[in-house]
């Protein structure tokens, strides 16, 4: 059943970014096709009822990196996309205080003055420097990564122009921007607040997804994620897809069907099928071949390239590359099906606070002391879990009266001391763990659990395709990023492969359902003349 | 009336970096004086004699390795009796006995390792000695100004960076990835013996208060093996010799040293914008009149101490809020009659040892410093200064030993601290505990004390990735300037403090010759 070329590219993975990537193209007047292995698409960001009556995001939970310009240019919105703004960010401490920041200024200013008077004056302070800073930023993982090796005219001016955009900089902040790549979560929140229970809930978004603890260098970046955030021309504003995660693959697909991709789920790709060097296709697990002008792969690097291609495809600098390139996995997810609403001591029974992210951090060393941990191979026995109930605010993911819970868990090392392979048997008890750490801030919780899904790492490499079980596609650290991710000179898409793409998040500019490595991969080859 | 002297130039702090300071600007034509707050000149390079037996330490930081010949040469301390010999063995005993030697100072360091290791080391050397130069010459100029307003210092800055680029993309791509990696993944990715690994990783660690995972251990890795060079020199005498020819040339161009000065603050003229540091005041009341100061002494004594409220604004306060400086280091002075006798044969006679097992332990001592503890199992450098009669004195850093220890440095912590190096010790030399004659031990608080040290931090400002090169300590002082006019600053907290000795004081010198 081979038509040669009926495509002009085939996307291996429909994931956000493999969907992005094939709407993009699809949008260009080009024939696609996605092929999924899994029944469903959306990869790691996809909703799955798996108890009757619940829908669980099953890995990710909320979203506010995906980028407003596809948001716009796919029309997301006409394909079903709906984003409910989280309005707080609640941290119950052991010492039965708590802290709910909210998007009222004046509440969330009272909120951190019953900690620190001087943090809750320089609390907006801080956010209007880091929404300007994430506004410098902001291009940087808009466009393909600046190249300060390249000899191209064209790449060379693409970086004197990022340089002159940070000329233009005021001193004070060009100082904090330099620090801000360079420093940790901890030491960078330090220069700005005095209270722990300000830092600690704040410095982890510096961790997620990374074997990193908030004291490691480089790791104060990340923070600024969280001031990209832009749902609906608002900074720092996070949110849930209603129907969960998977609304936002399910819009992709949606955007991409309509302007003529064909999806196909149920489609494991085996391999690459090449003419010479280059890839013409893919032959399928069922034994089929799908011959297409080029192949798009949105898998993982170590997928892509060890899995997809095979070592004897590339040179032995890229596989040195491809095996210093680090994944590490250090997050868990526990899903629960509730058959009430949780209550935390600080702050007992329902309320606002319960809508937005609540996150168990209870201060900077307990974090740090949850990272040792993980360093040693244990998963954290009293992790940091970013907890989110969904249905509060969208009532179709549970059935009336009942909840569910999404506990994003870290750390949970791939690696444990035993080797990856023991995860399945640790896992309830790591599901266990995680339990009894939320029951402390909210006693009962552990009766109400309906039904309870946890993956680790090595679950989320098996089912997920994750290796590792990476959420972003191998670690978000400094020598992983821009013109470096995943391989120096193949930053921008092309691979070692000719006619090959990559459209994941293994590329620049990395995870976190931004959308934009599918979208920019797309633009490249367009831009490029390959399609 | 008050007593006054006047001179171009008042140098504040007699170490290293004061004493070549002062030497550069006498070199130059200016009068300079130094004061310095301490009893001796030197600093922590100078030596001191172990209380009561008429031994001398080699100073109190190690790095005499890194000490740049160049710098020498320029100097002419040779015309003031310094030589340089190659640098001795670095030997490395695990707890287990296992002995690894690299030959620091022999044209192939390797040499002196098993086969199958010595060809790791040697691919390993091969795949970043071409980032040496390069470095080299970064540790060599002042940190870049990466917005220049002059037009002839945005050609510099493109010059600097073409520098950069001409090794060619490859070389490039592999430099960027490296700097920001951690030592345990780089290491990790070309050495499967824990021992060498570890014996490598610890040349980057002492002055960062990370353990070997932390991204950028790299980057100080290969600023100290830059600092140091392929084949390694020190200066004959170390420390104290290069204090002694430093004082020699010094006086021979008049510049005068005064030692046990206490500080009051500084004198500045004008007011707001407009002021400008005219000298120091000392607690005795009598005033040192200059046009120019150049501080060695750690960023927040000069700014927060010594020029203080009246002269800094708030801003300027608020940049100094992140530099870091929390020691990690314990010095353990030990004097013998006779040395006792190692457990393993190999070493006896060592000059430079490192007893540590693996990268763990490394990571594990870091750990317990973040935690406010010490390590359970601290690791440690010794290094040993004999004499003809038999008498030597080793001069220990103990690492994993937190500035603020949990509890506080009460007798019973200093005691448990004690016990803890003594058994490590005693593993490689069992007789140690009974040789011992005299011992000095200095927690980083008492380091803090003794030396003027914030922190207790050997090298004014840690070691890390957001306080290196253009960031080191801070950005807004990187350069040498400080906001008040006619003072800069050149101390160890300054690049390339803490990785090649002497080098900051020296550039910090030029930038006070540009400005006035």
């Amino acid at each position: 059943m081979t038509a040669p070329s009926a495509f002009d590219a085939v996307v291996v993975g429909g994931g956000h970014n493999g969907l992005a990537c094939a709407a993009y193209l699809a949008r260009a007047g080009r024939r696609v096709i996605v092929l999924e292995r899994r029944p469903r698409v959306g990869g790691a960001a996809v909703s799955e009822e798996l108890h009757a009556g619940f829908t669980y995001s099953v890995c990710s939970y909320v979203v506010s990196l995906l980028r407003p310009w596809i948001i716009r240019e796919l029309e997301l919105a006409r394909h079903g996309l709906e984003l409910i703004p989280l309005e707080c960010s609640f941290s119950p401490y052991p010492d039965g205080r708590s802290l709910a920041r909210w998007d009222d200024a004046q509440r969330t200013h009272d909120e951190i003055a019953a900690f620190s008077a001087r943090d809750a004056a320089h609390y907006p302070r801080y956010g209007r420097l880091m929404a300007e800073l994430a506004a410098f930023v902001a291009p940087l993982i808009d466009e393909f990564a600046p190249d300060p090796a390249s000899t191209n005219p064209a790449r060379i001016a693409e970086a004197l122009a990022h340089w002159r955009r940070f000329r233009e900089l005021p001193a004070r902040m060009r100082t904090t921007f330099l620090r801000l790549m360079t420093a940790s979560a901890a030491d960078f929140l330090d220069e700005h607040f005095e209270s722990d229970a300000l830092k600690a809930p704040m410095s982890v978004s510096g961790i997620i997804g990374t074997m990193q603890g908030v004291r490691s260098p480089g790791t104060a970046y990340v923070l600024l994620h969280h001031y990209m955030g832009e749902i609906d021309g608002h900074y720092r504003a996070w949110g849930f897809a209603r129907g969960g995660t998977g609304a936002v693959s399910e819009a992709l697909a949606s955007a991409a069907r309509a302007h003529g991709a064909v999806i196909r789920t149920d489609c494991e790709v085996a391999g690459l099928l090449y003419d010479g060097d280059e890839a013409v296709g893919v032959h399928l697990a069922n034994g089929d071949e799908l011959r297409a002008r080029c192949v798009v792969s949105a898998l993982d690097p170590r997928r892509t390239f060890h899995g997809l291609v095979g070592r004897e495809r590339l040179s032995a600098d890229v596989n040195a590359q491809l095996d210093r390139f680090r994944f590490r996995g250090s997050s868990g997810k526990v899903n629960l099906a509730l058959d009430r609403l949780p209550s935390f001591t600080s702050r007992p029974g329902a309320g606002p606070h319960l809508a937005g992210d609540i996150a168990i951090a209870p201060s900077v060393d307990a974090l740090e002391v949850a990272f040792d941990e993980a360093k040693a191979g244990r998963w954290s026995r009293r992790p940091y879990i970013n907890v989110v109930i969904p249905s509060l605010s969208d009532p179709t993911v549970a059935p009336a009266g009942k909840h569910v819970m999404s506990c994003f868990v870290q750390y949970a090392p791939y690696e444990l001391a035993e080797g990856p392979e023991a995860w399945p048997e640790k896992r309830e008890a790591f599901g266990d763990d995680v339990v009894a750490t939320l029951e402390e801030y909210a006693p009962g919780l552990r009766d109400s659990i309906l039904h309870r899904q946890v993956l680790t790492p090595w679950d989320l490499e098996r089912e997920f395709g994750l290796s590792e079980g990476n959420i972003f596609h191998g670690e978000l650290s400094l020598e992983q990023l821009a013109f470096l991710r995943p391989l120096s000179g193949f930053a921008r898409h092309a691979t070692p492969v000719p006619k090959l793409w990559l459209a994941s998040s293994g590329a620049h500019p990395g995870g976190g359902i931004m959308g934009a490595p599918g979208a920019l991969c797309a633009r490249r080859m367009l831009a490029g003349g390959a399609l | 009336m008050t007593p006054q002297t006047r001179c171009d130039a008042l140098v504040l702090g007699g170490g290293l970096e004061g004493l070549v300071a002062a030497l550069v600007l006498a070199r130059a034509g200016r009068r300079v004086v130094v004061l310095s707050e301490r009893p001796r000149p030197g600093g922590l390079h100078g030596s001191a004699e172990l209380a009561g037996t008429g031994l001398e330490t080699r100073g109190t930081v190690l790095d005499e390795e890194r000490f740049p010949f160049e710098l020498a040469e320029e100097l002419d301390l040779a015309a003031h009796g310094l030589r340089f010999e190659d640098a001795p063995d670095l030997l490395a005993i695990d707890r287990a006995g296992r002995h690894l030697r690299i030959a620091r100072g022999a044209a192939d360091p390797a040499s002196s390792l098993p086969t199958e290791l010595a060809s790791a080391l040697r691919a390993f050397a091969a795949s970043h000695a071409a980032h040496r130069a390069l470095l080299r010459r970064e540790l060599r100029s002042e940190p870049p100004d990466l917005v220049p307003e002059a037009l002839t210092d945005a050609l510099r800055l493109s010059a600097r960076a073409a520098g950069w680029r001409a090794d060619g993309p490859r070389a490039l791509y592999d430099l960027l990835w490296t700097l920001p990696t951690s030592l345990a993944d780089w290491l990790g990715d070309h050495f499967d013996d824990p021992l060498l690994a570890a014996l490598l990783a610890a040349d980057a660690l002492p002055g960062s208060w990370c353990g070997p995972r932390a991204a950028g251990t790299s980057a100080i890795w290969l600023l100290r093996d830059a600092a140091r060079g392929a084949r390694a020199r020190r200066p004959i005498g170390g420390g104290p010799a290069l204090v002694r020819a430093l004082l020699r040339a010094l006086q021979e161009r008049g510049v005068r040293v005064h030692c046990g000065e206490a500080l009051g603050g500084l004198l500045a003229s004008g007011r707001g914008a407009s002021s400008r540091v005219r000298g120091a005041w000392l607690a005795d009341g009598r005033e040192f009149r200059a046009d120019a100061v150049l501080s060695t002494l750690s960023p927040r004594r000069t700014l927060e101490q010594l020029a203080g409220v009246e002269l800094l604004t708030p801003e300027d306060r608020d940049s100094l809020r992140p530099l870091r400086s929390r020691g990690t280091i314990a010095v353990l002075d030990l004097a013998f009659d006779r040395e006792p006798a190692p457990a393993e044969a190999e070493a006896g006679g060592f000059e430079r040892l490192r007893l540590l097992s693996d990268m763990r332990q490394l990571e594990d001592a870091a750990d317990a410093v973040k935690h406010g503890r010490v390590a359970q199992e601290p690791w440690l450098e010794v290094f040993a200064v004999r004499q003809p009669d038999g008498r030597a004195l080793w001069t220990t850093h103990v690492h994993g030993v937190p500035h603020r220890l949990e509890g506080g440095w009460t007798v019973s912590a200093r005691r448990e601290l004690a016990q803890r190096v003594y058994a490590v010790l005693g593993d490689a030399f069992p007789e140690l505990a009974e040789s011992v004659t005299a011992e000095r031990l200095r927690t980083p608080s008492d380091l803090a004390r003794g030396h003027g040290l914030d922190g207790g931090h050997l090298w004014q400002a840690e070691l890390a990735l957001d306080q290196l090169l253009l960031l080191r300590p801070t950005h807004e002082l990187s350069r040498y300037l400080t906001p008040l006019a006619g003072l800069c600053v050149g101390g160890t907290a300054q690049h390339p403090g803490g990785v090649m000795p002497g080098q900051a004081g020296r550039l910090a010198a030029d930038a006070l010759m540009r400005v006035t």
